[in-house]
């Protein structure tokens, strides 16, 4: 009896240590949710709290539903459709309307990009991108294709994109906006300004979307809004990074392969460019990120940017107004910025690494400058 | 009792050497079914993956199973080695080969601009195929994907 007894426990205890052995290898497993319900693009949210509980699993979809919350009052408030930003953009010149925090945050941070980049990063080029026919729109003359839009149209509709103009006030909690009182008349109907944050919207959810994540009690994770605005928290296993920072693939944006990787945690990281949402004609490639000041798509040597930085709306915008300000005016304007990181990359293919980066280079025919 | 009896039954102990070494058989006996189970199953290894097409999610698969079609755009046959999904939309066409045996993704072609996503391939779980001319994302559902920028 007593010999069974210890054969037994030799068997029990065994298999309890080999178990234990292969629970520690399998690695930790993260949890990933994934919607496609905002902003026409995936949002994902990755977590990882080192439990199988039940109760953290429940923590986790509430978590997931907070986050989704979230993007989905972003979007009723500066999406292209259905909500406060839609209202506004059919306002009469001059009139005024109340809005909420987020369109009012959004109209602040704008503001001090718009000065800050002269006039790079503008949220009024709205009617301009409609004109070129990135946005839909009511407009007869707005480009069709295999054409180009006429210098007339573009002129008078630059009369509208002078973002300084848009009033915006808070008082006893309310916010308020007012519309500039530029007009323009063309064929008989009237066009006034209007307003287009897809520049630093998704940028703005993702990164209410981490502070939801943080005050869940989440430290290892990360959260994005399409593939163009990322916030990390901390990576939580090597095969993702390496200790705490997440290993983050730079796309090409024309060979579509992986042309740099960066190791990161707990900042942003924002990219645009030419390569998604544009058209061709007669060789050259005519971008969605519209010029202010000329009018037309961005026309420099800048095929895609990415800037790293510890705020993801800002970090949106910024990578938006250094495709539009060129390699020159950016490496001016990051040597007065530490507290951003840029890699882009050119026509040439020659990469541009600032502020200490850190990419690592995965193609072998990328040079870094 | 007797003293040989009394000797006998101090002999009886858990650990004489006949029985220790029957003890430690028994224990690597356990461990070496473990270890076999456990080098046997690729953990790593794809199980479900879906396509995206331009942020919409048109088809998913578990490995060795018939996918689930949500788009017109995509059409799925079986093949010799598993199934082969054709994705054309306005963009172009992809087609890509789901290895069932080798629990792998590739891409058999596509005309994209550059084609570069012919030399992407799913063979783990981190693993994810782009083409961004075709707004197309094929990935992997059972862990976590690696964090893309671009």
């Amino acid at each position: 009896m007593k010999k069974f007894l210890v054969i037994l426990a030799t068997i029990l205890l065994s298999a309890t240590l080999c178990l234990g052995a292969l629970v520690s290898c399998s690695g930790k497993k993260g949890k990933q949710y994934t919607t496609t319900a905002y902003f026409g693009t995936q949002t994902v949210m990755v977590i990882y709290d080192g439990s199988v509980r039940k109760e953290d699993e429940e923590k986790a979809d509430k978590t997931w539903q907070e986050v989704k919350a979230v993007f989905a009052e972003v979007e009723a408030s500066v999406g292209r459709e259905n909500s406060l930003l839609a209202d506004f953009n059919a306002l009469e010149a001059g009139e005024t309307m109340e809005t909420d925090v987020h369109f009012y945050n959004l109209l602040k941070l704008s503001a001090k990009i718009y000065d800050q980049t002269d006039g790079a990063f503008n949220p009024a080029v709205a009617p301009l991108v409609k004109l070129w026919g990135f946005l839909p729109s009511d407009m007869p003359f707005a480009r069709k294709d295999g054409e180009l839009p006429s210098q007339e149209y573009i002129d008078k509709l630059l009369l509208l994109t002078d973002f300084s103009e848009v009033k915006f006030t808070e008082a006893e909690g309310k916010y308020y906006v007012t519309k500039p009182l530029a007009s323009v008349t063309i064929e008989g109907k009237t066009y006034t300004a209007e307003l287009d944050f897809s520049g630093i919207g998704k940028g703005y959810a993702a990164g209410l979307a981490a502070e939801v994540m943080k005050e869940a009690g989440y430290v290892y994770g990360y959260v994005s809004a399409g593939s163009s605005s990322l916030v990390l928290l901390k990576n939580f296993s090597d095969d993702y990074g390496n200790g705490d920072n997440w290993y983050v693939d730079l796309v090409h944006p024309t060979r579509q392969d992986i042309y740099a990787r960066l190791e990161k945690n707990s900042v942003s990281v924002s990219t645009s460019g030419d390569y998604e949402n544009n058209f061709l004609y007669e060789g050259k490639t005519y971008s969605h990120i519209i010029d202010g000041k000329s009018g037309k798509p961005f026309d420099n040597d800048m095929r895609c940017v990415t800037v790293v930085c510890e705020a993801p709306a800002s970090g949106d915008a910024y990578s938006t107004a250094f495709c539009v300000m060129g390699e020159e005016k950016t490496s001016e304007f990051l040597k007065n910025h530490p507290e951003l990181q840029a890699i882009f990359v050119t026509g040439k293919d020659v990469l541009q690494v600032y502020n200490g980066v850190g990419a690592v280079i995965t193609a072998s025919d990328i040079t870094e400058k | 009792m007797s003293l040989k009896k009394i000797s006998e039954e101090k002999q009886n102990k858990f650990f004489r050497k006949k029985d220790l070494i029957i003890y430690i058989l028994v224990a690597v006996a356990i461990a070496a079914v473990f270890l076999a189970v456990f080098l046997s199953e690729d953990k790593d290894a794809p199980e479900n993956i879906r396509i995206i097409y331009a942020d919409e999610v048109i088809f998913t698969m578990t490995i060795g199973e018939e996918g689930i079609i949500y788009s017109e755009v995509v059409t799925s046959e079986k093949t010799n080695y598993g199934y082969r999904v054709t994705v054309t939309t306005e963009k172009g066409t992809n087609i890509f080969e789901v290895n069932v045996g080798e629990r792998t993704v590739t891409v058999e072609s596509s005309d994209c601009e550059g084609g570069d996503c012919r030399y992407m391939k799913i063979s783990k779980k981190s693993d994810s195929i782009i083409c961004l001319p075709h707004l197309l994302r094929v990935e992997c559902t059972d862990g976590v994907n690696r964090p893309v920028s671009g």
